[in-house]
């Protein structure tokens, strides 16, 4: 089932911008670089690319120049994964990631 | 257009975040005090300099560095103000509440000033204002201070936590 989001800050940018409506949905399989949305125990809900899998956590990082640092989102457990970003809707048009 | 047409959806939308502000949990009044008085060093060398013998080219260049030092360290004093207040200040009461913003705002108005002109008694200001607000950061935190004066020019007094 697909689901909307919308981005707020710009730890994503240039891909993803402020105010941009993402669609997502369940992720059957995962790898590094899909754009995901992630239900962080501490930070909540974010969204992030992964830079890296294993079959039990993932390590995520924001494309931007200032995203928080690699070593604070290492090890996210899977299950807080809550779906893979595939659209990107900005005033611009449609992207897909 | 699809854009335009989901957005007025927008209330029924849930936010997902890609911030840059996630809080480290590190916070330091001690870094408010530092650029305060960086600031007030910067003053106290521009106003030396004319007693220097300098030539007109070095007086000029000397100005020029030493006032946009001035400037830097004057907005660097008022950024991470912003921050402590913004990010970590949640005062526990009313009192405290407006003591840390006119801590706060005191440190904007006599940081402008610095920036602006060249008086000394403006760098006095804005060490003072980061001091009070120093003192309000460590008592929500539950650390005493002390008052030390720095071991270097402008040999000034500022609060620092007594760990």
């Amino acid at each position: 089932m697909l689901k909307f989001v919308k981005v707020r800050g710009e730890s994503m940018a240039p891909t993803l911008m402020p105010g941009d409506y993402l669609i997502f949905t369940k992720a059957r399989t995962i790898r590094s670089g899909f754009v995901v949305l992630v239900d962080h125990p501490r930070y909540g809900v974010i969204v992030k690319r992964i830079v890296s899998v294993t079959d039990t956590s993932m390590d995520l990082e924001g494309d931007g120049s200032e995203t928080t640092s690699l070593h604070s989102l290492k090890d996210v457990a899977l299950e807080n994964l809550r779906g893979r970003v595939l659209l990107a809707i900005s005033p611009k048009g449609i992207k897909r990631l | 257009m699809l854009h335009s047409l989901i957005s007025k959806f927008d209330s029924n939308i849930e936010t997902a975040d890609a911030h840059c502000d996630i809080p480290c949990g590190i916070y330091d009044a001690r870094i408010v005090t530092y650029y305060a008085v960086s600031a007030l060093r910067q003053i106290d060398i521009l106003l030396s300099l004319k007693d220097k013998g300098l030539s007109d080219t070095g007086f000029a260049m000397q100005v020029a560095r030493n006032t946009a030092k001035k400037e830097e360290m004057a907005e660097n004093c008022k950024h991470q103000t912003r921050i402590i207040w913004g990010d970590f200040m949640k005062p526990k009461n009313q009192e405290d509440m407006a003591k840390c913003h006119d801590a706060a705002h005191a440190i904007m108005l006599a940081g402008s000033a610095v920036k602006q002109d060249l008086h000394r008694e403006d760098g006095e200001k804005l060490v003072a204002a980061a001091n009070e607000f120093a003192e309000i950061f460590w008592a929500s935190k539950g650390v005493k201070t002390k008052k030390v004066t720095t071991p270097y020019a402008p040999n000034i007094e500022v609060v620092e936590p007594d760990l």
